[in-house]
């Protein structure tokens, strides 16, 4: 069986060679610098936390929401690392399992938009004339809105909920990615590689599909990386303002939300809370910051 | 192109923008819902309410009608009647944007005046103490929630030190004993045209936290901005030749590179002013900060429809027409801007 695929893989390999050695040369970047390695580790650690939520938690059922009256409001202790909220649940199930929301809404709202924001940047890009005109004036109109409220008036308008807080978000953040993609595909599209794939009548289609968006996905990536954080701090922000996952479900704003009004007696209900989506959002911005510099050949050298 | 085009296809593209902007909100207001009028009755309707919603707000007529109707009375400065209080809402708009612009402004000025000296600072000592510090806030203040920010604060300096109030505009006893007569809205200036000294300072201890709170961002990215132009700056021949000269750091660094590096800083303010006017929406939240923040949450709680979207609209024409400002300013100041 390997002796089969051995030789499709060497090829595969030479004929890839540049592109290896480009990978080879980002992973010793990022490997050298400690601050970003620290950051994938804390988001890798968020991560694990709340998907292996119900197992690492004994009260997996508070996590999902099941209140416990008589352990109401109790302090840090070590039955309860970061104490009990205002219907006696574990505060470190509940963060555990809020994980699950307020990690998935970033990386949803981020995925959102790049879908819907690369093609229509690649076609814009590439056709140009009134399409390019008309796509254009869009992310003008979608970029003129303060991106909060905006995301708060879809939500608002399609009700509260998981899904339609993600939606708003995502409807907010697409333009971005537009712009970015668009300006890349107008550089490709007089490169000559794709002047000679044309050259030998490959279709339209094919061209964006094979040429244009495989180059285009590293900026994107890079782009994607840096906006984790902020999709997450402001799908956090959505549900803090009672627009986003419903209780009993958890979700790290919203605990922030409901425990507000005992902050200053019982700071644990909002402190650990603000404090996961500090740590994940600071982890993707130096990631981000990190990744950026070392996509780019120039500024890679910089990186310690 | 010439400069006149350029300010003429700004202006026409400001146009088309608020014009989309209206589109769009229309869209969320009349589309989006399942049953607006079901928004527009509130909550627990019953259906003759909602029939006669329907024929007043012109739903059973064609949407592009609905449209030219929504369009001539925002033109006519008409943004429609609240549900929950029944006031037009421009009347409650006139109440709470004040609130809301002195909070904003107080945290601009706290921006400019920790965020450029921080960033000129860091970049005059790069790579010390000082600059990894200031590199370390600028990153840490655009990954922090600003709610939960608000109430670490609220905790540290309510709770813990008792030096500030925890929330409002005013306390109760400034209110009942030495109220404020309200001039322009805005009370750290009424206050001191009515030389009500009492007041003034009961008002400032109240906007410190808030203001700061809501002032974290815009900080962050100040200092970002200043340093990177003022290292580029510093490296210029002329602030080699002011020191071999022998000009004092001082006035290098402030006087003659700041400068030079201002432009972009000024930028970055102007457009963090604009979106502190929606981060005002937590902050106002948890101070209790009786704004436009807070309108547009209980608005969301109450289900007052008519209410977010007039916010949201009137917010993003301010957005839209500031933004146009600083691009006009930018032209007469720069006029090479046009060639990109």
């Amino acid at each position: 069986m390997t002796t089969l695929i051995q030789p499709f893989l060497e090829r595969w390999a030479h004929e890839h060679r540049s592109q290896l050695e480009e990978y080879r040369l980002m992973g010793r970047a990022f490997l050298r610098d400690r601050l970003a390695v620290a950051s994938l580790v804390v988001i890798l650690l968020f991560l694990f936390g709340a998907i292996f939520a119900p197992w690492l938690t004994p009260y997996p059922e508070q996590g999902r929401g099941e209140p416990k009256m008589e352990e109401q409001f109790q302090p840090p202790s070590w039955q309860h690392p970061l104490g009990t909220d205002e219907l006696g649940r574990d505060v470190l199930a509940r963060v555990l399992f809020g994980g699950r929301t307020s990690l998935s809404i970033g990386f949803l709202v981020v995925i959102i938009a790049v879908a819907v924001g690369t093609p229509l940047g690649a076609l814009a890009g590439y056709f140009g004339g009134w399409l390019d005109e008309a796509i254009m004036r869009l992310t003008d109109i979608f970029l003129a809105f303060p991106s909060l409220l905006l995301a708060i008036a879809i939500a608002a308008a399609l009700g509260p909920s998981f899904t339609n807080a993600m939606i708003a978000v995502a409807l907010t953040w697409w333009p971005w990615y537009t712009r970015l993609v668009r300006a890349q595909t107008l550089s490709l599209r007089e490169r000559s590689f794709v002047e000679a794939a044309r050259g030998i009548g490959v279709g339209e289609g094919t061209v964006i599909l094979r040429h244009i968006l495989p180059n285009v996905m590293t900026p994107v990536l890079v782009q994607a990386t840096m906006d984790i954080g902020s999709a997450i701090l402001t799908g956090a922000a959505m549900s803090f303002i009672g627009l986003g996952v419903q209780p009993p479900t958890p979700d790290w704003g919203q605990m922030i939300n409901l425990g507000r009004i005992y902050f200053i007696s019982r700071p644990w209900l909002t402190t650990f809370p603000g404090l996961a989506i500090f740590l994940v959002s600071l982890s993707f911005n130096l990631l981000g910051d990190s990744i950026r510099d070392i996509a780019d050949p120039r500024t890679r050298r910089a990186v310690r | 192109m010439k400069v006149w085009e350029y300010i003429l296809r700004r202006l026409l593209l400001a146009v088309l923008v608020i014009f989309g902007v209206s589109v769009v909100t229309f869209f969320i207001a009349r589309v989006v819902p399942s049953d607006p009028a079901a928004l527009w009755v509130g909550p627990r309707p019953s259906p003759d309410q909602i029939a006669a919603a329907r024929v007043k707000l012109g739903l059973d007529r064609p949407l592009y009608i609905q449209y030219f109707y929504y369009l001539g009375n925002l033109l006519r400065g008409d943004l429609g009647v609240s549900i929950k209080t029944h006031q037009p809402i421009v009347r409650d708009l006139r109440a709470y944007l004040p609130a809301t612009l002195e909070l904003v402004l107080v945290g601009m000025a706290m921006a400019v005046f920790i965020g450029i000296p921080l960033g000129v600072l860091s970049a005059a000592r790069r790579n010390r103490f000082l600059d990894h510090f200031s590199r370390l806030v600028a990153v840490a203040s655009v990954s922090i929630p600003t709610f939960w920010l608000g109430l670490l604060l609220q905790l540290i300096f309510f709770g813990q030190l008792h030096w500030l109030p925890i929330s409002g505009r005013v306390s109760i006893g400034t209110a009942l004993y030495r109220p404020i007569q309200t001039v322009t809205g805005f009370y750290l200036v009424d206050t001191l045209i009515t030389r009500n000294w009492p007041a003034f300072r009961d008002a400032l201890t109240h906007i410190i936290l808030p203001a700061f709170t809501l002032a974290t961002y815009a900080i962050g990215l100040t200092i970002r901005m200043t340093r990177s132009t003022m290292v580029e700056v510093l490296q210029e021949k002329y602030i080699v030749a002011a020191r071999a000269a022998g000009l004092s750091e001082r006035t290098i660094l402030f006087r003659l590179a700041l400068k030079n590096a201002i432009v972009p800083t000024l930028t970055v303010l102007a457009l963090s002013f604009v979106y502190s006017l929606t981060g005002a929406i937590l902050v106002e939240v948890i101070f209790s900060w009786p704004g436009l923040g807070s309108y547009v949450t209980s608005a969301i709680i109450n289900v007052d429809f008519p209410v977010i979207i007039a916010v949201t609209l009137v917010v993003t024409v301010f957005y839209v027409l500031i933004n146009l400002v600083l691009d006009l300013v930018q032209v007469v100041l720069d006029p090479r801007v046009v060639l990109k």
